[in-house]
C-alpha cells in the first residue's frame, strides 16, 4: 500500500483539528491570547498524556521500541532525518509538519504552539525516564522542527 | 467482520471531536459551564453558517438539491430515514447520530447540545427562505432526531 501524500495527512488533520480550532479563535476573541493558550495547553496536555500512556502499553515503554517507528519514518519519508542516535538519545528533524501546516491554514497557529509546548509531558508520560527538548521548532517560525529525546538511567 | 457505514462515520466523528471535547472540558472547568457553552455555541455557529455556505456554493442553494442531498444521505445510512416529504418540507428521523454518540463517548454532551442549537443557522446560511425545526432531539433525551427542513416563499 503506497504512503498517503503530505497534502492527504495535511487534510486528514484539519479535518481533526477544525472544531478545536473553532473553539481556540472564539476563546482568543472572548479571553485574550494569553488564557486561550493556557486553556489549550492544559487540555493538550491531558490528551498528550493519555496517548503517552498507550503507547507505552503497546510498545512496552522502552526507549529502543519509542526510538525505532522514528527510524522507520525516516526510512520513508525525506522529511524526517535521523540527526543523531546514540543508545541514550536521538535527534529528529522534520521538514515537513501536518499540524503546524493543518493549524496554519485553519488560522490557529498559537493552537499548533501549544501543541508542541506539550512534547516534553508526552516523553514523561511515556516513560518517567524519557526526557524531551526543542531544538528548533517550525510553530517558533523555525524552517523545520529539530528535537532531542534523553532517556536518563 | 467489516466495520458497517455507521461505526465508521461514528469512528470518524469521534477522532473530528477530540481535541475540541477536551478544550470544551476544559473550559468548563476553568470558566464554569455556561461560559463554555456561550463561546462554544459562537464558534459552532461561524462553522456551520460556512459550512451552510460552501453548500450552497456546491449545490446551487435550491430546496430541491438540499432535498436531494438527504435522499442521498438516507441511501447510505440505514441509520437515517425520510419520513415525509413535500414540494416545500422535507422531515428526516436520524435514529441514530453520531454526533451524539461520539460526544457521549467523549464525555461531552453539552458540546453536542450546542451543536443541535446551531441547525437553523445552518439553515439561513443555505438560503434564508431555508427554516429548520427540530421536532425531537437525541440530545434533548429523545430516542431519535426528528429534523424538519422547510422552504418558505415570500
Amino acid at each position: 500500500m503506497s504512503q498517503p501524500s503530505f497534502e492527504e495527512g495535511v487534510k486528514k488533520v484539519i479535518r481533526e483539528y477544525t472544531w478545536a480550532a473553532a473553539f481556540f479563535k472564539e476563546m482568543v476573541q472572548e479571553l485574550g491570547k494569553e488564557k486561550a493558550r493556557d486553556i489549550a495547553f492544559t487540555a493538550l496536555c491531558k490528551l498528550r498524556v493519555e496517548a503517552a500512556h498507550d503507547l507505552a502499553k503497546r510498545l512496552g515503554g522502552t526507549f529502543e521500541a519509542f526510538c525505532q517507528p522514528k527510524r522507520e519514518a525516516a526510512e520513508k519519508s525525506e522529511a524526517v532525518t535521523i540527526v543523531e542516535e546514540s543508545k541514550n538519545h536521538i535527534t529528529v528533524r522534520v521538514g515537513e509538519c501536518a499540524a503546524w501546516e493543518a493549524a496554519n491554514r485553519l488560522g490557529a497557529p498559537d493552537m499548533c504552539r501549544a501543541l508542541c509546548d506539550t512534547d516534553p509531558m508526552f516523553s514523561q508520560a511515556y516513560n518517567p525516564r524519557m526526557r524531551y527538548e526543542a531544538k528548533l521548532r517550525k510553530s517558533d517560525g523555525d524552517d523545520v522542527c529539530e528535537g532531542t529525546w534523553r532517556w536518563e538511567e | 467482520m467489516g466495520k458497517s457505514d455507521f461505526e465508521e462515520s461514528l469512528e470518524q466523528r469521534i477522532r473530528d471531536y477530540t481535541w475540541a471535547a477536551a478544550f470544551f472540558k476544559e473550559m468548563v472547568d476553568e470558566l464554569g459551564k455556561e461560559k463554555a457553552k456561550e463561546i462554544t455555541f459562537k464558534a459552532l455557529s461561524k462553522l456551520r453558517k460556512e459550512e451552510g455556505h460552501c453548500l450552497a456554493q456546491e449545490l446551487g442553494g435550491s430546496f430541491e438539491a438540499f432535498r436531494q442531498s438527504r435522499h442521498e444521505t438516507a441511501k447510505k445510512l440505514n441509520t437515517v430515514d425520510i419520513v415525509e416529504e413535500s414540494e416545500d418540507a422535507i422531515v428526516v428521523k436520524i435514529k441514530r447520530c453520531t454526533a451524539w454518540e461520539a460526544a457521549n463517548h467523549l464525555g461531552v454532551p453539552d458540546m453536542c447540545r450546542m451543536f443541535c442549537e446551531t441547525d437553523a443557522v445552518f439553515a439561513e446560511a443555505y438560503n434564508p427562505k431555508m427554516k429548520h425545526e427540530a421536532k425531537s432531539r437525541c440530545s434533548a433525551g429523545d430516542d431519535v432526531c426528528i429534523n424538519v427542513w422547510r422552504w418558505e416563499d415570500y
